[in-house]
């Protein structure tokens, strides 16, 4: 922890407080730039997620990463597409050294003065979910050290992300579950009746419920409350 | 001496378990387990704060005992920095025998001359403490304390959200436990009340009556109708059909 371990902990004391206020994924992606830019040191920093082909989400810090972040997700190329694609981390000292298929963010890079960036992926569990990247005005030589404390700190991130994206399908099954508590009394009760009088499981009972309602044009609710209130049968 | 790539390494595989989304209980073992590593330390332990009281987590080593011991006291260098929100430091608790005495002779048995409690805080609480301990004395440089405090922050920042998901887990598989157990009383209703060709809000009161007559749950008749084919007709409410 050359960056100073002391560094590093009020970072992520900084960064876990903010996380800790529920931020949109937008403000968390943006926290964890900054944080970032401050204790490596560095002009700009962004952060973005990705899916296979396409952007989701970035932020940055200032207008330079911003525009570095925008010009990448246009031409779907750059040092956050790479480290997001390979999972791996990307530091080029030069960017004028960039691969010739990086001519946008070459170009980018170059009207914002830009020299030097470090790129670092998001990851969880195996799943590549975007990059952090950094952005020097200065020709920077990227330490461990440097990519590291990027790491942590997006980890701290990812892990915010992932458990948003897991609570809210959640929350989405919760309600799922409470509406079928209500919904589905009297489709079984229907069954039941069914079941009984036929002399057949349930689950055939239920087959009738459903042919009937499809051939009809009507929902199986419907006609389970007909087969439960009215006497109907299917 | 803290190894500073040891300390790294250890923050580095920690965070990448956060990202991962590890259950709340890896999180803990895995702080207790990488910051022994990071700082070199014989024994780890983690107490949580739980309705007011500090009760012990994870542990490794030989830190168990005099981890159960200060939950057991609510007395020890973990307690206190829970409340105080500061970091306690003790480079030999010989020393200092009077300030925890249980918890003291716990550790010195076990050969644990030194802890030192990092508190897990969140900006509006304390919710534990991590507490390491070696079988020297040592002084507990800044550096150590910021290895540990790095450890630290991030579980104290992960807890609260982690600890929202595992609800809502829990959550989902009450409901989905209600509607599978719901699903069997209505489809038992809609039996009887064909069977016995009344309504299903009859039939509720018979399901109950006969559960009541035999001391059974109400599920558990749902289940002999909708699984064996019982069919309930002797109870009060149709005690002349019994007859026949």
């Amino acid at each position: 922890m050359n960056q100073g371990g002391k560094g590093l902990t009020e970072s992520l004391s900084v960064l876990a407080l903010i996380l800790e206020r529920g931020p949109s994924i937008a403000d968390a992606l943006r926290a964890v730039a900054e944080q970032v830019a401050a204790l490596v040191g560095v002009d700009s920093a962004s952060a973005s997620l990705q899916e296979a082909g396409r952007w989701r989400l970035y932020a940055g810090t200032d207008d330079r990463s911003r525009e570095l972040e925008r010009t990448q997700k246009s031409s779907m190329d750059g040092p956050s597409v790479e480290a997001f694609r390979a999972g791996m981390a990307v530091a080029l000292p030069d960017i004028e050294q960039a691969p010739p298929k990086w001519a946008a963010f070459r170009a980018a890079a170059s009207a914002t003065r830009t020299v030097s960036v470090a790129s670092v992926p998001l990851l969880s569990a195996g799943a590549h979910i975007g990059a952090v990247s950094l952005y020097s005005t200065r020709r920077r030589y990227w330490s461990r050290a440097d990519l590291d404390a990027a790491r942590v700190l997006g980890d701290l991130v990812t892990s915010y992300v992932v458990t948003d994206v897991k609570l809210a399908a959640q929350q989405g099954i919760i309600r799922q579950l409470r509406g079928a508590l209500i919904s589905r009394v009297v489709i079984e009760q229907a069954k039941g009746i069914l079941a009984a009088e036929r002399g057949v499981p349930v689950s055939e009972a239920f087959d009738m419920l459903r042919g009937y309602a499809r051939n009809r044009g009507v929902t199986v609710r419907a006609v389970a409350a007909a087969v439960v209130d009215a006497g109907f049968r299917p | 001496m803290t190894d500073q790539y040891a300390a790294m390494d250890a923050l580095l595989s920690f965070s990448a378990g956060l990202a991962a989304g590890s259950s709340i209980d890896d999180v803990l073992r895995n702080l207790a387990v990488l910051s022994a590593m990071a700082l070199q330390v014989t024994g780890a332990g983690v107490v949580l704060v739980e309705g007011g009281s500090v009760v012990a987590g994870p542990s490794i080593d030989r830190a168990t005992e005099p981890e159960h011991v200060q939950a057991a006291t609510q007395q020890g260098p973990g307690a206190d920095a829970v409340r105080s929100g500061l970091v306690v430091r003790v480079s030999d608790l010989r020393q200092v025998k009077d300030r925890w005495p249980c918890f003291s002779s716990s550790a010195l048995h076990h050969d644990l001359v030194a802890v030192m409690s990092v508190p897990l805080r969140v900006p509006a609480a304390g919710i534990g403490a991590l507490d390491l301990y070696a079988m020297t004395v040592r002084d507990w440089p800044d550096e150590e304390v910021a290895a540990a405090q790095a450890l630290a922050s991030i579980a104290a920042a992960y807890l609260p959200y982690a600890s929202e998901l595992q609800q809502s887990f829990d959550v989902s598989a009450r409901l989905r436990a209600a509607l599978s157990r719901r699903i069997v009383v209505e489809q038992a209703k809609g039996m009887v009340a064909a069977h016995r060709h009344i309504t299903v809000q009859e039939a509720i009161d018979v399901m109950r009556n006969y559960a009541m007559t035999h001391r059974a749950s109400l599920q558990e008749i749902a289940e002999a109708i909708v699984g064996v084919g019982l069919r309930p007709l002797c109870n009060r409410v149709a005690a002349s059909a019994c007859a026949t």
